[in-house]
């Protein structure tokens, strides 16, 4: 599984084969260079011993213009490594954003908002830095381990394996070391979080708080956070102490072997003074590669497990999907049609069993029922939102699975229960479905939603911002701004799935006669549980449990006494005096 | 150097109330509080540095016992390097762990003071603050704090000794050469400051740009209903988001090209050295005026100034914002705690509420409320009218002496709210404001938030007594849900029945209710509406209300006007005299009758 992911991660590198080639060439140029240095050093410690100033100078000469080389080969390996990792993530967030914008709906409500955000910015986060390390660290260090292996074999075999016996146990302390400090940081940074959203919600309801007397309860939850939080963070600094000190301890143990045993070969004359202080700066060189194999070991795994949730997000296919041959949808008539309709969210319990019904053109039809009857289920399926399980939606006499999405969605507009609002001015948010529409069309949108009065009482007007880093808007501010959205497309059908509850009786009964007589001719449907907006409705189909259980105009359906005229009965006293 | 010369540096220059001395002695003096842990850092510190500054005079002794091919000598040499070795083990987790647990330690408790803090200062105080600064201060601020403040000074001590050490024992084996190799110290450090500096700002605009990409993909994931509603829209957001993406990559690529220069420009100070030492040195080697071993043992204190000096300059580059994170933590600690002299530690029992003269306001000057007077007998349900900025909401922040009137009483069961703790009065009164307080924890922590003690079967007893069972009953994990930030998994009815249920498990004497002006389906509505009036009956309840059906059901109606009371009385009373009341009214009314 992770070889699979890995050779998705190399295609992606494939594409700057250029800056691969050029990082790992100058990584490997670089750690040449600095193996090199040491046997100039010896060279010139040999010449210290016996010779004469003007033979010193051309090894010396060499020292320093390698110095000065491998320096300037970090550079363009450092840098390049970095920019090989930008572009590739680059790549892989683009790919991961388009693919966002192809997923259904129901993939979302399924999906924690934080932790696909984090699919596409921290994992893809994690592959980058451990392509940077890959490319400028590993491969280097590699290099250096096989290299000044080399060279020391080729001073002193006994004297190498001597020296190296301390080493591999630096690797496997690293490798403990990454390994367990990763896990704890990750549970540290989850408590952190929760300890600061803690001092965010009691300093943002401060007087609520003191009002509730609830300094006991609340202290208890901090101290127990920030206990967590500290136990969390002595657990790694006991992992720390006890990790790199020792390291640095076994470092030292090899470069005393080499002193001790290799200094003793010096005076028995088996290798020269030179060779000591080579292997001395050899075995110097050692430290760093293993420890950088412990680390590559843990960050291939953690990139590997990153990594898998990019790819499974790319993989997941979008339920609601283009057919192949689909055509452009041309609404002309704007008739809907739901035929014998059956959809279920989970594949278990049936939402909608068989709704069969027919709004004609341009009639304005409400659909009622009791919470959980189904209703925003069955709108969200006219503009595919989903597909039925069994049956079909019917545009104009045409099966919307049969139609390009794009033709669809630009000629059925809806406005869902939940309204979002960008985090953007408020022209953009009106305009997010036609960015090009012209101010006139802006405001003409805003004042069929009433929204326009509340927009010029503002000093920034329709440039101010609104959402997270603007001004708050009141739910039904939001539910207006929403409505002018979806009127701006001028669609041939409106859905709107009870979106007016939020706002009040006067301005509600505005909005629907600015609609329906703006777009006198279009289709409308609409959801509500206001007994005004439903004697609106050329039509109320009544839903419950699924299915549709009465049909009629207000008064018929009044007369009938079933299920409407209960939940009328419920609804009309307490409405009315809102 | 000092710090002016980093003044220069610091691209965050707010202005401040301390000088930096003082700052830096009241962090000292914090630091010192954990004495034990402070001296055993400090010591092991300094232990490991000279450990590490005699390091390559020892392979000096090493080299020249085996220049001279004196075995004894080596082996002595030898073991005394070993027991440095040792030793630098031992002082390096004495260190290592003494400084993470210090500055974890001052976190702690300075997280724990300032929480405690921030649940006792005057609600003025923290009025004008964004909660988003308050909030920083007790974490990244003690952050800030607890990471360079304590052991970071100590590190910079033994930065400043590492090298001071290092110049020392370079001076006592060779003066001539260690001139010569002082002059390349100013060099790193204008390198230093140079490349440190730049890659500051650099990341700064790094963390701007991953902050676009992040907000772009969160809002559209969040915002998906409308994207989807939209899709054909689907090009021009790619190319919006590749346009960002792209920026965020320039960003990082830039950063990269600044941090990567650090590398050649420390090589070339590094082949100056080199060259100095080998060819200046080499030469007084071979004049017989220097060992061999001497040599070798300058190579290793040259490499010795290259870290201490990078974390030195780092240090001062950000010493001014430390300092500024440091003032704000003490500043947030000056704040005034609310006054709360009371000497009666009973609640009162009755729950009569009166208002005697009562003048006040928020700025001097400006009086929100004058000469109010009324008087709410216990049990009485009350409701409070009135246009926007009538004072209704600062009627309600009096009586819970969040504020103190400018004149005038304000007396429980006869008595000044000042004559009781502020527990005690608090645990009388229970406020359900328009907006329920929600925590992260689950449904039943919330409810429990007013008195801990109550059980879960309390509050299952509550919601049958209150009628409210089925509208907790659609949660998915019933009491166990967890509440996520800002109650977002919640409806405005859900939230209200955890407010309702906070009142009947604290069961206070006085209830005081602002109504959520946000409406719920009629279904909830009703229920709700028949929960608040069992709520009310056994308790005083004073409702600052919006709805006209609370209005009608009121024993009494009090009419605030300009912050006066202009009329008091039942709803058809109020009605008949053609008043401010029968005025609003008719707007409600109007809005209804349609």
């Amino acid at each position: 599984m992770a070889e699979n992911y890995a050779r998705r991660l190399l295609a992606y590198v494939a594409k700057h084969w250029r800056l691969a080639a050029l990082t790992t060439a100058s990584s490997l140029a670089a750690t040449i260079a600095t193996l090199v240095i040491p046997l100039y050093t010896r060279s010139a410690v040999n010449v210290l011993v016996t010779g004469r100033l003007d033979q010193l100078l051309p090894y010396a000469l060499m020292i320093v213009a390698l110095t000065v080389l491998q320096g300037v080969l970090g550079f363009a390996t450092n840098f390049v490594s970095q920019y090989l990792a930008q572009r590739v993530i680059y790549d892989l967030r683009n790919d991961v954003y388009r693919h966002l914008q192809e997923l259904s709906l129901g993939f979302y409500k399924t999906m924690d908002t934080g932790q696909l955000v984090a699919r596409a910015t921290s994992d893809i986060e994690v592959s980058s830095r451990f392509l940077r390390f890959a490319f400028s660290g590993f491969s280097g260090a590699v290099l250096t381990l096989a290299i000044a292996l080399y060279m020391m074999f080729t001073i002193s075999p006994v004297l190498t394996l001597y020296a190296l016996a301390p080493l591999p146990l630096i690797f496997l302390l690293v490798r403990r070391y990454a390994k367990r400090a990763r896990a704890i940081f990750d549970r540290a940074r989850a408590v952190y979080g929760e300890m600061t959203s803690h001092v965010t919600e009691v300093v943002s309801g401060l007087r609520v708080v003191r009002a509730l007397n609830a300094f006991a309860f609340l202290w208890r939850r901090f101290l127990t956070l920030n206990s967590e939080y500290l136990d969390l963070s002595l657990d790694v600094a006991k992992l720390r102490a006890s990790t790199w000190p020792l390291v640095g301890f076994l470092s030292a143990l090899s470069t005393l072997i080499v002193l001790w045993a290799g200094g003793g070969m010096v005076v028995q004359g088996a290798i020269s003074i030179g060779d000591l202080v080579a292997m001395t700066l050899y075995v110097g060189m050692m430290t760093w590669p293993f420890i950088a194999l412990g680390f590559f070991t843990v960050m291939y795994a953690r990139s590997m497990a990153a990594l898998s949730r990019v790819f499974e997000l790319l993989d997941t296919e979008p339920e609601v999907k283009e057919a192949p041959d689909a055509v452009p949808l041309e609404v002309r008539r704007g008739e809907v049609e739901l035929r014998d309709v059956w959809f279920s969210y989970d594949g278990k319990k049936w939402i909608l069993k068989g709704v069969s019904f027919k709004v004609r053109p341009g009639e304005v039809v409400a659909i009622v029922g009791p919470a959980g009857s189904g209703k925003s289920t069955l709108v969200q399926l006219i503009p595919r939102f989903y597909d039925p399980q069994r049956g079909a939606v019917l545009i104009d006499g045409v099966d919307v699975r049969r139609v390009k999405l794009e033709s669809l969605r630009r000629q059925v507009g809806i406005v869902h229960q939940d309204i979002y609002v960008f985090p953007d001015t408020i022209r953009n948010n009106i305009a997010y479905g036609k960015p090009d529409a012209s101010m006139e069309e802006i405001v003409r949108a805003a004042k069929l939603a009433k929204l326009h009065d509340f927009i010029k009482s503002l000093p920034q007007g329709y440039d101010t911002p609104v959402g997270e880093r603007g001004v708050t808007l009141s739910g039904g501010q939001r539910q207006r701004l929403a409505i002018a959205r979806t009127l701006l497309i001028d669609p041939k059908i409106i859905i709107l799935d009870d979106s007016t509850s939020n706002v009040d009786a006067e301005t509600e009964k505005a909005i629907y006669d600015a609609i329906t007589k703006h777009f006198k001719g279009k289709t409308i449907i609409v959801i509500t549980q206001r007994p005004s907006t439903m004697k609106l409705a050329d039509r109320i189909i009544v839903l419950d449990g699924g299915r549709v259980v009465e049909e009629g105009r207000h008064e018929e359906l009044l007369k009938k006494g079933g299920v409407y005229a209960k939940l009328y009965g419920m609804l009309a006293p307490k409405a009315e005096v809102v | 150097m000092g710090w002016r010369f980093h003044r220069l540096l610091a691209e965050e220059e707010a202005e401040r109330r301390y000088p930096d001395r003082v700052l830096i002695a009241k962090l000292l003096k914090l630091a010192l509080s954990y004495r034990l842990y402070f001296i055993a850092l400090a010591v092991a510190t300094l232990a490991r540095i000279g450990l590490n500054v005699l390091n390559p005079y020892v392979v000096k002794f090493v080299i020249d016992s085996v220049v001279s091919g004196n075995l004894s000598s080596l082996a002595y040499w030898s073991a005394v390097f070993l027991g440095l070795a040792l030793a630098s083990l031992i002082m390096g987790f004495v260190s290592s762990y003494s400084s993470s647990y210090l500055s974890n330690k001052v976190m702690y408790d300075l997280r724990n003071k300032m929480y405690r803090h921030i649940h006792r200062v005057k609600l003025q105080e923290v009025a004008g603050e964004p909660v988003g600064k308050i909030v920083s201060r007790i974490t990244n601020d003690v952050d800030t704090i607890g990471n360079v403040a304590t052991s970071g000074l100590l590190d910079t001590v033994g930065d400043v000794i590492t090298i001071g050490g290092a110049m020392f024992m370079m001076w006592s084996l060779s003066p001539q050469l260690s001139l010569v190799c002082y002059m390349l110290i100013p060099l790193m450090v204008l390198v230093n400051v140079f490349v440190i500096s730049k890659a500051r700002r650099a990341y700064r605009e790094t963390r701007k740009k991953i902050a676009e990409v992040t907000s772009r993909i969160s809002q559209d994931v969040a915002g998906a209903s409308v994207v989807q509603a939209f899709s054909y829209r689907k090009r021009k957001n790619v190319e919006e988001f590749r346009r960002i993406n792209e920026e965020n990559m320039r960003a990082n690529v830039q950063a990269a090209a600044i941090t990567s220069s650090m590398s050649p420009l420390m090589a070339i100070i590094q082949a100056i050295g080199a060259a100095i030492i080998l060819v200046y040195g080499g030469n007084l080697v071979l004049q017989g005026m220097l060992s061999l071993g001497t040599l070798m043992a300058f190579y290793g204190y040259l490499d010795m100034f290259f870290r201490p000096v990078r974390t030195l300059v780092m240090f001062f580059t950000t010493l001014q914002s430390t300092l500024a994170a440091t003032e704000r933590v003490f500043t947030f600690l000056e704040w005034e705690p609310e006054r709360d002299e009371g000497e009666i530690e009973e609640p009162p029992k009755l729950g009569e509420v009166e208002f005697r003269n009562v003048t006040f306001g928020y700025k001097e000057g400006i009086p929100v409320l004058k000469n109010v007077s009324f008087k709410v007998r216990p049990g009485e349900f009350i409701a409070i009218v009135g246009p926007t900025g009538a004072g209704k909401t600062t009627l309600v922040n009096l009586l819970l002496r969040f504020y103190e009137p400018w004149s005038g009483e304000i007396l429980i069961d006869g008595v000044d709210v000042r004559r009781y703790k502020l527990s005690a009065l608090r645990s009388a009164i229970l406020m359900v404001p328009q907006e329920p307080l929600l925590i992260s924890g689950t449904v039943l922590d919330n409810i429990l938030l007013a008195n801990p003690k109550a059980t879960a079967e309390d509050v299952k007893k509550a919601l049958r007594a209150l009628g409210l069972e089925d509208l907790i009953e659609t949660l998915p994990e019933g009491l166990e849900t967890r509440v996520l930030e800002g109650g977002k998994n919640l409806s405005v009815g859900q939230r209200q029945v955890i407010s309702f249920l906070r009142v009947f498990i604290a069961n206070p004497k006085i209830l005081v209710l602002d109504e959520a002006t946000s409406s719920v389906d009629p279904y909830t509505e009703a229920k709700l509406q028949a929960a608040l009036e069992k709520l009310a009956r056994s308790r005083t309840t004073i409702v600052i209300a919006h709805r006209l059906q609370t209005v009608v059901n009121a024993d009494r109606i009090i009419v605030l006007d300009g912050g006066r009371v202009v009329e008091e009385g039942r709803h058809e009373e109020l009605l008949k005299k053609g008043g401010v009341y029968a005025k609003l009214y008719g707007i409600q009314l109007g809005v209804a009758a349609r």
